[in-house]
């Protein structure tokens, strides 16, 4: 399979550095809740958002060091779910957006170019594969556990990505209750792995689902530390934050057992 | 002519097309009642046939943005589809009466307006991008 243009790199680093940079904002700086794009009315959210955009950096991380589309195809599917759900919001909501901050500005101009650059980098990647006759990375197949479990992965995520445009069901699901659009934007996250993960559990070969389910097990690794270490906020005494904390581990572990049978 | 000019100029037609009805029906309306108010019938109008020329301009640039022609088509289809329902709820819109939706009608109708304007942006965007990448050489 050929190598991947330097354009994937450029296209990673242009939203990858927006990435790192409202990981350590949203996780380290608290007050940061109240100068991005929008006002984000709950530190849950806040948090929330740094470790989803940590799993975002990560994705970028792993793009730039890979070798060949093979190793990035599961995340196209995912990725533009993500793009059409945040850009939505900003459409859709865009009354609740702070216009006056240059984030907010940035913000916009990051949703459309992220998909558009798209429009290039996938279909000339996909005519590279065509044109040199090696259409999948050769490899052991996905094992059936880590198929089984992406697919139940799919469904919970699913679950969780709708629970949030349901005002009146939302509480019985998610810890808390993000306001508009933090939990719009919140619901990209697990939305990007329904098609994530169903991409995952097609895949043809684990050199082709390796890197997505490093990239699965990182974040939500990320999630599960996150209602650790701030725990008091998320109140795991609550029988619904305890159900998400333990349908988030439970998911790491089936994940890593998957990785470790392979 | 490539299907995604084909789709454009059809789409940019029909447009058209629904303006000038929309157009005839405003007529027909101040005639029969000239103390009627219209300025949504107005607004369809005016929806229809900037889409109308909005889809034509379209055509012409697409055939520069050096996309793959599924790509042209997607972009293609995606905007003739919601300048067709912007018509169509622009048309709801004065057949229920309302002369201010963003006070008067529900919010999904009210947000729908931001979806549309959503797909305006990613094609508008898609094509400017195709066609700077084409005029820069890269």
């Amino acid at each position: 399979m050929p190598e991947l243009s330097n354009e994937w790199i450029y296209w990673s680093l242009m939203n990858g550095l927006p990435a790192v940079f409202a990981t350590l904002a949203f996780l380290l700086v608290p007050a940061f809740d109240r100068w991005f794009a929008w006002d984000v009315l709950d530190r849950r959210s806040g948090i929330t958002l740094g470790t989803g955009f940590l799993m975002r950096a990560v994705m970028f991380w792993f793009i730039i060091n890979a070798a060949s589309f093979g190793q990035i195809r599961w995340l196209l599917a995912g990725n533009t779910v993500y793009a059409v759900i945040l850009l939505g919001a900003t459409m859709v909501h865009g009354n609740l957006f702070k216009w006056r901050r240059p984030i907010a500005v940035i913000w916009l101009y990051l949703y459309i170019e992220e998909p558009v650059w798209m429009l290039t980098l996938v279909p000339e990647a996909q005519a590279a594969v065509a044109a040199s006759g090696v259409t999948n990375l050769a490899g052991d197949p996905v094992n059936t556990f880590l198929v089984a479990v992406l697919w139940i992965e799919a469904l919970v995520m699913l679950v969780a990505g709708i629970s949030l445009y349901l005002p009146n069901r939302v509480e019985s699901i998610w810890p808390w209750k993000p306001d508009t659009v933090s939990g719009i934007v919140i619901s990209g996250f697990p939305l990007m792995w329904v098609g994530s993960s169903i991409s995952l559990a097609l895949s043809p070969s684990w050199a082709e689902a390796v890197d997505g389910v490093l990239v699965n097990i990182i974040w939500l690794a990320a999630v599960f530390l996150s209602l650790l270490i701030w725990n008091k906020r998320f109140d795991l005494s609550k029988p619904v934050t305890r159900v998400f904390a333990g349908v988030n581990l439970a998911l790491i572990v089936l994940l890593v057992i998957g990785y470790v049978i392979q | 002519m490539s299907t995604a000019q084909h789709l454009l100029l059809i789409g940019g037609l029909i447009n058209i097309l629904t303006s000038v009805l929309v157009g005839y029906a405003l007529f027909w309306t101040r005639v029969h009642d000239p103390k009627r108010r219209t300025l949504s019938g107005l607004v369809s109008h005016k929806i229809t046939l900037w889409n109308g020329f909005l889809l034509f301009s379209l055509a012409v640039a697409i055939e520069h943005t050096g996309f793959t022609p599924q790509v042209n088509n997607l972009l293609a289809i995606a905007e003739v589809v919601i300048s067709i329902l912007a018509g169509v709820r622009s048309m709801i819109i004065w057949a229920r009466g309302i002369g201010n939706i963003f006070r008067q009608d529900s919010p999904f109708l009210m947000r729908s307006v931001g979806i549309g304007h959503m797909v305006d942006l990613l094609v508008v965007a898609g094509i400017f991008y195709g066609v700077a990448r084409t005029v820069f050489g890269i």
